[in-house]
């Protein structure tokens, strides 16, 4: 999808978009950007978005998304910068939302999503590499409050070094909303013996008429697997890279824009 | 020529192999037999270079190199392939990706070219045919899913593609029906070469029907009890291992 693109390098510290046509929009967050933005997103009932949100420099930025009814939302997120990230986001009935974000370095993120009209669709897939230091804390709810609504989210997150994450993840189904079907699965791979994962799966659901579940997994790289590779003449760091790879691949495969693949790969 | 000297490998405290010997020349095919626990798997991951198996005495060499200082993969590399019994499933890294790092990884050590992306294609969906295997299976995970006959053949058909020139074989007959076998059989036969050697590891003479080896060892107790040629394996099978206890 690129037709109608639309790059916006941030520079002011508020903006209201009103996208009414389907199409693809970048937003660039690079040197120069102001340390507090709020940005609010309208799509139009119907359309069909893609939004690439590209960090480059430290900053923080509340965001609004309204996504209209029967409108289809493909939000990117690539924060390689030190970040602190806040969104709300409102869908309308029969609306679709899917959301890839990808942490490299130290990112608080907080993402509300709020399925307000019926049968409206969200998935969240976030994937977090990290490396010496960093740290992430990412809480994402969603909060189901019309009928027949379905959600998944699921976080996948590789630990190097002294690094540390914690995903907080909630699904919260609200009095009225009947025939939700809300998942969450959190897998965590860690590489070294320093590093620290806090994963807290939460789910508050007042209304008897749903499906709920969720997961979580922490493990290390499989010593048999690694094994298994090098036997065929892969050296340890090329069988482990692959290993890492393949931790994440399914959430790669799932990225309907070939560009932001690329951005997820190991 | 695969030559091992007085081979002692222990698990921990426990010695497994207790000073094995075994020659193996160019071109031929050996079949080491014996009950359980008798340390065949021992042997064919100690050859392979997996961690967590201490030799404490002995030699192994591989056309005179020896292979008890190279890593894991520069055994790969040094051209040992080990067919495992329950090959690993790696979900997320397609059987293409991990055969083409391998090929290529392989065939730089030998001072070849890299094949490119269409070279490699052809080349694995040509063996794969020859094996049984779809190409649908070249594009799923490695061993994910696959039933206990296609991941023998997939161990096979990775044989097949690196070319080695010691061909270790643990238990490859497991779990396979006698049409599965055959396949698996018929893929290791067309491989057999003037300048490779096979060690065939098994419980049963079933397999040795199929792939008939030049000698066959009897293992237990962690050495080679009693050696001799292809009609040993019927006497195993008449007799059982109670005459090697």
């Amino acid at each position: 999808m690129r037709n109608a693109v639309k790059h916006i390098l941030v520079s002011d510290s508020s903006y209201n978009l009103n996208i009414s046509e389907s199409g693809y929009t970048e937003l660039l967050f690079s040197e120069g950007v102001p340390s507090d933005i709020n940005i609010n997103v309208s799509i139009t009932d119907g359309c069909r978005v893609h939004l690439l949100e590209k960090y480059d420099a430290e900053c923080r930025v509340v965001f609004r998304y309204n996504i209209g009814k029967n409108a289809r939302l493909v939000h990117g997120r690539l924060a390689a910068a030190h970040n602190n990230l806040v969104y709300d986001i409102f869908q309308d009935s029969d609306s679709s939302y899917d959301m890839y974000s990808l942490y490299k370095s130290s990112v608080h993120d907080t993402v509300n999503v709020h399925l307000s009209g019926e049968d409206s669709v969200c998935n969240l897939k976030s994937v977090a590499f990290l490396h010496d230091d960093s740290s992430v804390i990412a809480k994402h709810s969603v909060i189901h409050e019309a009928k027949d609504c379905t959600s998944s989210q699921y976080f996948k997150t590789v630990l190097d070094d002294n690094t540390r994450c914690d995903f907080r993840g909630n699904i919260i189904v609200q009095r009225d909303a009947s025939g939700t079907d809300g998942k969450q699965l959190c897998k965590t791979l860690m590489l070294s013996d320093d590093a620290k994962m806090n994963a807290v799966p939460k789910l508050e659901i007042m209304n008897d008429n749903v499906k709920c579940s969720h997961g979580n997994t922490i493990g290390s790289l499989d010593e048999n697997a690694v094994f298994y590779l090098c036997s065929r003449g892969l050296s340890a760091y090329e069988a482990k890279k692959l290993l890492i790879d393949g931790f994440v691949r399914e959430i790669i495969d799932d990225i309907p824009d070939a560009e932001w693949k690329e951005h997820f790969n190991v | 020529m695969l030559k091992i000297k007085n081979l002692h490998v222990a698990i921990g405290e426990k010695e497994i192999l207790k000073g094995l010997d075994l020659h193996i020349p160019n071109g031929k095919v050996h079949a080491v037999m014996g009950p359980n626990g008798s340390g065949k798997s021992t042997l064919s991951y100690v050859l392979a270079g997996k961690a967590g198996y201490n030799v404490t005495k002995g030699s192994v060499t591989l056309d005179g190199k020896d292979i008890l200082s190279m890593s894991c993969n520069e055994r790969a590399l040094a051209g040992i392939f080990l067919a495992m019994q329950y090959p690993v499933e790696i979900p997320g890294v397609s059987n293409l990706t991990f055969l083409k790092t391998a090929l290529n990884a392989v065939r730089s050590a030998k001072g070849l070219p890299e094949l490119d992306a269409m070279q490699m294609l052809k080349l694995l969906k040509t063996k794969a045919k020859e094996l049984g295997l779809s190409e649908e299976m070249l594009k799923r995970a490695v061993n994910s899913g696959f039933s206990g006959g296609e991941k023998k053949r997939n161990e096979i058909l990775q044989m097949a593609v690196l070319e080695p020139s010691l061909c270790i074989m643990d238990e490859i007959d497991s779990g396979l029906d006698i049409d599965a076998l055959k396949t698996v059989a018929d893929g290791v036969n067309a491989l057999r070469s003037e300048n490779r050697s096979m060690l065939i590891i098994t419980h049963y003479q079933r397999l040795l029907e199929y792939i008939r080896p030049d000698r066959i060892h009897v293992l237990n107790h962690g050495k080679i009890q009693r050696s001799g040629d292809a009609s040993l394996a019927l006497e195993l099978e008449a007799e059982g291992y109670k005459l090697h206890a």
